[in-house]
């Protein structure tokens, strides 16, 4: 009982979290707040923040206690300041609440409907994959040994290196520094808290990824009575809840649908259900012409696609097809200069790959014998 | 994808890896081609506001799929690249990079509101739906949910053997001494880590928890990593090869010998096996158990949910 009350603390302190810094970052960035956006931007920046954190400790070979510290600090000041500057933001949002329900009509609660049966079956499936071996046994060890990446989760061994393929990408020790802060075992932080936050992230993507596909389609069935926002809030719920019945019906181990339900508090499982909707969004914006200022977001989300999983590099294959192209079709080649940007967390990751893996330079798990 | 190699497959490596990837949802890949194809054709002809919208999106669409084709698809290119970069068990994850499900539901959801009737368009996109159920196979996950029995949604049976396991292996000299010896060395130095890692006793698990168990308790160690585990289990999707190795030999000889697959191994090859790999104590399934040697060679700690806990001592 008292772990799951600690755990129910811990899901809505990291869900507030994202909320306040999202909704600094769209402060900052002189934006519109909207919930779905600051959760999202939120999920992305605190993920790469902690990749920087996070990566400068392992390397230094600091403990799992003083990184939960420092992680803690930036948390506190992140709420502090999404809190002071969002406070009355969130009030006229909260006030208009119910009319932009409204705007949805039915398909709101198909779509909540959806929502919360797709949370259940990730918060009560058990995945006893060889992977989860790996992310879960990650958070695990690094609580156990209040170190950094330094033992083999699968076995316990002390290493001497630190393997280049997960060197990079700090996600697992998010969950670790969670369990520590909010004194909960890793295995529930990883498997229940991190398989509904990122569900819940998934869903709110595609919502966004709907909006902006369907912004400004007008209808007909409706003889042009309603709005094009109330039109575009509906088939984006209709949108989300199509996409979830097709995930449902992904029959094959490797399709976006069984990393979703099953495997949710996985790295890659992001990567594949976030981190690609949401490139995919920022490409929209661009082949629309809506936001020609999309490349910061698309370095944001490759920046936290390095710190899930080396998977990170399948962004970087849809963001040089969906804007690469663009930048010609277009003749702009600034498009180049923002793709090149948006791209260079994943570039950098890539290069540090190589480079580590063919021998160039070492990364010591130990200071020495 | 487990037996899918460019040296096998060759050019059709690509083509192998979609067809796998897809399966009996090729139904989804099915809808967005459609959708990609007919609806910028059907758009054209209703000139309203918006139109350009929706082909716009189809250009993007079709961008992608021509661009990732030419290159990261491009089955001369993956031919040559992929097997050096050592990528060729997880070439499938390019496949996510197409826009197939939120393309198939972008075009499904595109019909509502485009006829006449609002009803009309919902009850065809929930017709569509519903065939599409009937050809597509169910996600994996979903027949096998089951509420789990604990807060940490792990066998029953974990928690148990793990508790028993830690409660034995304090009382022994091996564990009183690495204790003893815990924190002399500076913790970031090898010998500091190795100390700590000696106070963890080192198991095998029947293969249905193993993988549970650091997950639950990063407290105990394994003798085997995950890739040697999955290979003596005869998963080949890690693309690695033990055959030729020692390491993985001795090990799943003790394996062999829990289980009494392998009656020719001698108690001397046995011992060795254990000592070399440092194991303290292995978990078998009761039913399973190859009690006559293992009784020969190891105290009997218990037997708990199942399962008996033996312990080797030198």
């Amino acid at each position: 009982m008292k772990i799951a009350l600690l755990s129910a603390l811990a899901l809505g302190f990291q869900l507030f979290l994202f909320l306040s810094a999202g909704t600094l970052l769209q402060r900052v960035l002189k934006r519109e707040l909207s919930l779905t956006g600051s959760l999202l931007l939120g999920y992305f920046s605190v993920f790469s923040l902690f990749e920087i954190v996070c990566l400068t400790a392992e390397l230094r070979l600091t403990s799992l206690t003083s990184l939960s510290f420092v992680t803690g600090i930036l948390a506190f000041c992140l709420l502090a300041f999404g809190m002071i500057f969002g406070i009355s933001r969130w009030k006229s949002y909260l006030l208009s609440i119910r009319e932009r329900l409204s705007l949805h009509g039915w398909t709101f609660f198909l779509l909540l409907g959806a929502l919360l049966l797709t949370l259940l079956f990730v918060l009560l499936y058990s995945d006893a994959s060889s992977d989860s071996d790996y992310y879960v046994g990650q958070a695990a060890t690094a609580l156990f040994t209040d170190s950094i990446g330094r033992f083999d989760p699968t076995n316990g061994r002390a290493l001497t290196v630190f393997k280049p393929r997960y060197a990079f990408s700090m996600y697992p020790y998010w969950s670790a520094v969670a369990a520590k802060c909010f004194h909960i075992p890793a295995i529930v932080e990883s498997r229940s808290i991190m398989s509904v936050i990122n569900a819940l992230m998934s869903v709110l993507c595609l919502y966004r990824l709907g909006m902006a596909l369907f912004f400004e389609v007008p209808g007909k069935g409706d003889g042009g009575k309603k709005c094009p926002e109330a039109l575009a809030s509906q088939r984006s719920a209709l949108f989300c809840v199509i996409v979830l019945f097709l995930h449902v019906f992904s029959s094959t181990i490797y399709l976006p649908g069984i990393f979703l339900l099953t495997r949710s508090f996985e790295g890659k499982a992001s990567i594949a259900n976030i981190v690609i909707p949401s490139v995919l969004t920022i490409a929209v914006s661009l082949w629309r012409r809506r936001d020609e200022s999309a490349f910061w977001e698309l370095f944001l989300v490759n920046f936290a696609a390095v710190c899930f999983s080396a998977s990170g590099m399948f962004s970087l294959a849809l963001s040089l097809a969906a804007v690469f192209p663009l930048a010609f079709i277009r003749k702009k080649p600034s498009y180049l200069l923002g793709l090149f940007l948006g791209s260079l967390p994943v570039l950098l990751w890539a290069g540090a790959y190589v480079l580590a893996s063919r021998g160039v330079f070492v990364m010591a798990a130990v200071t020495g014998r | 994808m487990e037996g899918v190699k460019v040296s096998s497959y060759g050019l059709y490596f690509v083509f192998e890896c979609l067809r796998r990837y897809l399966g009996g949802s090729w139904y989804i890949a099915g809808l967005f081609l459609l959708g990609l194809l007919i609806w910028p054709v059907l758009s054209r002809k209703k000139s309203a506001d918006g139109e350009e919208s929706v082909s716009t999106i189809s250009w993007m669409n079709l961008t992608i799929v021509l661009f990732l084709a030419l290159t990261a698809c491009n089955p001369f290119l993956v031919m040559k690249i992929v097997p050096k970069i050592g990528m060729t068990s997880v070439y499938y994850r390019i496949f996510w990079a197409l826009p197939f499900v939120t393309g198939a539901a972008y075009y499904l959801t595109l019909l509502y509101g485009k006829l006449r009737s609002a009803v009309l368009s919902l009850l065809l996109i929930v017709g569509i739906l519903t065939a599409s159920a009937f050809v597509m196979g169910l996600n994996p996950g979903i027949p096998n949910l089951t509420v789990p029995s604990n807060v940490y949604k792990v066998d029953g049976a974990i928690p148990v053997l793990c508790e028993e396991i830690h409660r034995d292996f304090e009382k022994t000299e091996s564990f009183l001494e690495a204790e003893e010896d815990l924190g002399r060395d500076d913790f970031r130095t090898l010998t500091g880590a190795r100390q700590l890692v000696r106070t963890m006793p080192r198991c095998i698990f029947p293969f249905q928890l193993e993988f549970a168990v650091r997950q639950y308790d990063a407290g105990i160690a394994l003798t085997f990593d995950r890739n040697l585990r999955l290979y003596y289990e005869g998963n080949r999707s890690t693309g690695i090869s033990y055959e030729n190795s020692e390491k993985y030999h001795r090990r799943a000889l003790i394996l062999n010998v829990m289980y009494g697959y392998d009656d020719t191994a001698s108690e001397k090859a046995f011992r060795k096996a254990m000592e070399k790999t440092g194991t303290d104590y292995l978990v078998v399934e009761k039913d399973r158990c190859n009690e006559l040697f293992l009784n020969a060679v190891c105290n009997r700690v218990s037997e708990i949910a199942g399962y008996v806990i033996f312990r080797y001592e030198l």
